[in-house]
């Protein structure tokens, strides 16, 4: 254990680096994209009431003064009052937050169930049609760009065949085709990576040896594919969580859900800077928080890391 | 630093059995691997014969023949195989030259993010210490960012254009070939020849070029592949969300956008570069993932 | 209640019945600030406000003590949902009562469902590609007639808006007053239009615009079409596409780069808040002046004679047609997507009348 804690305080500076050059990009970016002013403001506004408002939200003063105020805001926890809402930033992107985490879960939970039978029937049915079939799905879940196959599924399950509602948030009807959408990659992710985990163990010797014990052989399979398959499907798990925002932003985008991928892409058309820092902060914080645990697992479970 | 994708179980476990696997496919390429990069290389021919291939101007517009459905006959007398759009343009000359966009973006943002992100790994691997400390902590924040933001926030403030897409799209990109690069510039560094080298008053230079990059060749290769696909599917994405490249020229993923509106009437119009789009995208990932297998199972791990 | 005006002002009556005679409580606004009032109003109307959760929705109920009597509903709930799939496909399920900004291509949907129709009313204003004048080659007279002879309007009203539409023949909107039906509709002489371009001297240069996505109705398409009916006559035509706070941005900015889409209307019905107000010297759109022009809409505004303002303006939009500030493109019909039990007339000015006269809800 001698080696862990160097290692963990390294990596939790790195991490802590990295969500300082997250923000401070964030910043120096939205500050680039224009005054966020004219927005608020009839366009025949008179600029005396332009100069009022702005610096009512602080933005008359020198780049690098904001820039400290933001800093130490952020330190103590303060996103700041959005330009748009003319509310607290943090409240805005929590208001919708809430979406994004209900269709993300939904979508990991899905694939992770769905996913893991899947690979399993398809390994145990190696080279079958089915299995063709199913690791076919698996490709183009893989490699299809995300916002056509939300498209198709609007245009398949909803428009011709009229059995989900093609956009917006209400019942667990309209969480269906977005979930799919949104967990897709990870669903084909983890179905390959299942099959080829219970394809291993099922050409070990220690099969071979169950069999000729009289043992039960999916018990042993079951076993030592968990075993195998654990690290790697916790990884692309926690990955795909933590970069929720990112496939989000796509899939909320076309069906309209009224997650935070959304509220980002509406915040930075409208400059309303503190709404886009705040959610790109707690994104890459949602992101870093969940590598580090991942590596931690990692630590625990792998001995050679710890001594490195 | 464990945050990447890995595709099957850990790289530890697999090697000695997939290098003799390998080398046993090398002897003879697999139909798939020609079949794939044949379609590669037939989109890249389509691409550049656009304008011979295309049935008609793709910006040409018929506002009387606007939705059209697929018809070798009509409101204009002319074929339409893909039908029409919302314009009357015909949609499967639009679908064609919608590849040069993909094929020029796509491998554009390909060389952009591998000269910097090789050059990146390079300079990681020899400096150690400070200046790699520094690269690699750029990676991690990198990864940390939801990307897709960072594009359009650029794109925002820079306006749509095509420098601007490949420089984006590149730069999304660059952290994969750092890391092969770097790896590989730290395992040469261990080694005396390097010393030999300088002693015989060979450059760093040198040593990149005669060493180094043969070494990860292969490497390079197979994760260029992989990136291409990543490439032309960002780019149809941020084409979809009005960010690209801008009308009239077609691009798929705008396509698949102008015809979002009429997906319930002329679903033809979104479908058929959509279509087109994950085609390309799964062959030309697959193809990575074969050129993977075959070249350098290692990789599987990253 | 009597007022004294420092000039005489013609359309003192509609401003008092518009946005300039809504009357509120004033001790509410002196003691809650203009914020609160925004946030929770008052006013003398016939509903009253109830609730308003941002981006969800907006609520309210009937006033009972209402003069003109009560309106046929006890609630009115006004929910924003920006995109046309979802926004028609609630109406088709029945889910709301009334939607608003129905496109033309799917107006056919909406009539062809047993349950729903559709309402229109002609836009009291006209859809315009507003000119940077000041940039060449916009700045000579005779390309600017070129661009106008080269739509095709029919076409465009036509096809891209399925008939829902008019060509107009001025700056002033049909419906207005003194709009003038003795005009003939803006032309489209594809021939004609080459002729300026050679006598213009012009030499390719570019000519853009620069057009939102569905900010205004059909920006893009129409944009798209127009730019390639521009090709055809020999201009270097370009289209870009730019973010709705962009636009705001150059809009403030005055520094468009060549055209744009503007939706000019007059809430009172009148050329003078519409053609005048907005190229008048010093206002929103003066990128051009002309002594002329600008001599008699200040008459205009201030004499109370109409004899004398229709002449004015006859005058001034023989200058426009001339000059052309704008390119007038279209004057559309506004559908609205109704339940076929809701009885109602939208209003060409957009204002939403509720009271009963208007609307009423069909009971079985």
């Amino acid at each position: 254990m001698r080696g862990f804690l160097p290692f963990l305080g390294h990596r939790l500076f790195r991490a802590f680096i990295a969500l300082w050059l997250v923000s401070t990009v964030v910043f120096v970016v939205m500050r680039l994209s224009g005054d966020p002013v004219p927005l608020l403001l009839p366009p025949d506004a008179p600029r005396s009431e332009i100069f009022r408002v702005r610096a009512e939200l602080g933005l008359d003063r020198p780049l690098p003064v904001q820039y400290g105020v933001f800093l130490a805001n952020l330190a103590r926890g303060d996103f700041g009052r959005s330009i748009h809402f003319r509310e607290p930033a943090f409240n805005v992107v929590r208001d919708y937050l809430a979406a994004t985490l209900e269709l993300g879960l939904t979508a990991f939970v899905l694939a992770a169930l769905a996913a893991v039978p899947i690979g399993l029937f398809s390994a145990m049915r190696r080279n079958t049609a089915v299995d063709h079939a199913a690791m076919g799905l698996a490709l183009i879940g893989q490699s299809a760009p995300t916002f056509f196959l939300g498209i198709l599924f609007i245009l398949l399950l909803s428009l011709k065949a009229d059995l989900f509602p093609t956009s917006g948030r209400g019942d667990w009807r309209h969480l269906v085709l977005p979930a799919l959408t949104l967990g897709a990659f990870t669903m084909a992710s983890i179905a390959r990576l299942t099959r080829s985990a219970v394809l291993e163990v099922l050409g070990a010797d220690y099969i071979r040896t169950a069999r000729a014990k009289g043992v039960s052989e999916t018990w042993v399979v079951a076993k030592h594919t968990l075993k195998n398959a654990a690290i790697p499907i916790v990884t692309i798990t926690g990955l795909q969580f933590g970069t929720l925002l990112g496939g989000a932003v796509v899939t909320e985008t076309v069906f309209s859900w009224p997650g935070i991928g959304r509220l980002a892409i509406q915040s930075i058309y409208n400059r309303d800077y503190p709404v886009v820092q705040c959610t790109v902060f707690l994104a890459a914080l949602m992101f870093i928080v969940i590598n580090f645990c991942i590596d931690l697992i990692y630590g625990f479970l792998d001995p050679r890391i710890r001594s490195g | 630093m464990a945050s990447s994708i890995p595709a099957s179980v850990p790289a530890e476990a697999a090697r000695p059995a997939a290098r003799a696997k390998s080398r046993a496919r090398r002897r003879r390429l697999p139909w798939l691997v020609v079949a794939g990069l044949g379609f590669v290389g037939l989109l890249t021919v389509v691409a550049l014969a656009a304008p011979l291939i295309a049935p008609q101007d793709p910006t040409r517009q018929s506002l009387r023949g606007r939705l059209g459905a697929p018809t070798v006959h009509g409101t204009d007398g002319r074929a339409h195989l893909l039908g029409t759009d919302h314009l009357g343009r015909d949609v499967l000359s639009r679908v064609i030259y919608g590849s040069q966009v993909s094929l020029l973006v796509g491998f554009a943002a390909v060389v952009v993010g591998g000269v910097l992100g090789s050059a990146a790994g390079i300079l990681a691997g020899f400096s150690r210490g400070r200046m790699d400390a520094v690269i690699m902590t750029l990676a991690d924040a990198q990864l940390a960012f939801p990307f897709i933001l960072l594009a359009i926030g650029i794109i925002a403030v820079l306006g749509p254009s095509f420098p601007t897409l490949v420089v984006v799209i590149g730069l999304s990109g660059w952290v994969a070939y750092a890391r092969i690069l770097r790896a590989q510039t730290l395992a040469l560094r261990s080694r005396e020849f390097v010393e030999a080298v300088h002693g015989l008053g060979g450059s760093t230079t040198r040593i990149v070029l005669r060493h180094v990059l043969p070494n990860v060749l292969s490497s390079l290769v197979v994760i260029a592949t992989l990136e291409l696909a990543r490439a032309i599917v960002l780019e149809a994405t941020l084409s979809f969300l009005g960010l690209g490249i801008q009308p009239p020229t077609p691009s798929w993923g705008g396509m698949v956008q102008e015809g979002r509106e009429y997906l319930d009437s002329a679903w033809w119009i979104s479908t058929s570069p959509g279509l087109v789009l994950m085609a390309t995208s799964i062959v030309v990932s697959r193809t990575g993932d074969w050129l993977r297998d075959l070249l350098d199972p290692t990789l599987r791990g990253e | 209640m009597l007022i004294h005006t420092k000039k005489p002002d013609p359309l003192l009556p509609a401003r008092l019945a518009f946005y300039g005679g809504q009357i509120v409580p004033k001790k509410y606004v002196e003691t809650a600030g203009q914020a609160a009032l925004n946030i929770k109003p008052v006013g003398t109307g016939p509903i009253r406000f109830v609730s308003w959760t941002k981006d969800d929705k907006a609520v309210f109920e009937a006033n009972a003590d209402y003069w003109g009597g009560r309106v046929d509903f006890d609630r009115l709930i006004m929910r924003p949902i920006p995109e046309m799939a979802p926004r028609i496909a609630s109406l088709l399920k029945g889910e709301v009562d009334m939607i608003t900004q129905l496109p033309p291509d799917h107006a056919e949907r909406v009539n062809g469902n047993p349950s729903t129709k559709v309402v229109g009313a002609l836009y009291a204003g006209l859809y315009v590609l507003a000119v940077n004048s000041k940039v060449p080659p916009l700045d000579n007279p005779l390309v600017k007639q070129a661009l106008s002879l080269g739509i095709d309007r029919e076409a465009i009203v036509k096809e891209l808006w399925r008939g829902r539409g008019i060509v107009p023949n001025g700056p002033i909107a049909k419906g207005d007053n003194h709009y003038d039906a003795s005009l003939p509709p803006l032309a489209y002489n594809p021939k004609e239009a080459r002729e300026r371009l050679k006598k213009a001297g012009y030499k390719g240069e570019e000519v853009l615009i620069e057009t939102t996505s569905g900010y205004t109705a059909n920006d893009k398409p129409m944009s798209e079409a127009i730019a390639a009916m521009w090709k055809d006559v020999g201009l270097n035509a370009k289209v870009e596409i730019v973010e709705y706070s962009v636009r705001a941005q150059k809009n403030r900015d005055k520094s468009f780069k060549g055209l744009w889409w503007s939706d000019p209307t007059s809430t009172l019905g009148d050329p003078d808040g519409m053609m005048w107000r907005l190229l008048a010297p010093g206002g929103p759109q003066d990128y051009w002046r002309n002594a002329k022009f600008d001599e008699l809409g200040e008459a205009a505004r201030f004499s109370i004679d109409e004899k004398f303002r229709a002449q004015a303006y006859k005058e001034m939009t023989k200058v426009f047609l001339e000059h052309l500030p704008w390119l007038v493109v279209i004057q559309p019909y506004e559908d609205y997507g109704l339940q076929k039990y809701v009885e109602w007339t939208p209003n060409p000015n957009q204002q939403f009348e509720v009271r009963r006269f208007n609307f009423k809800m069909r009971r079985a």
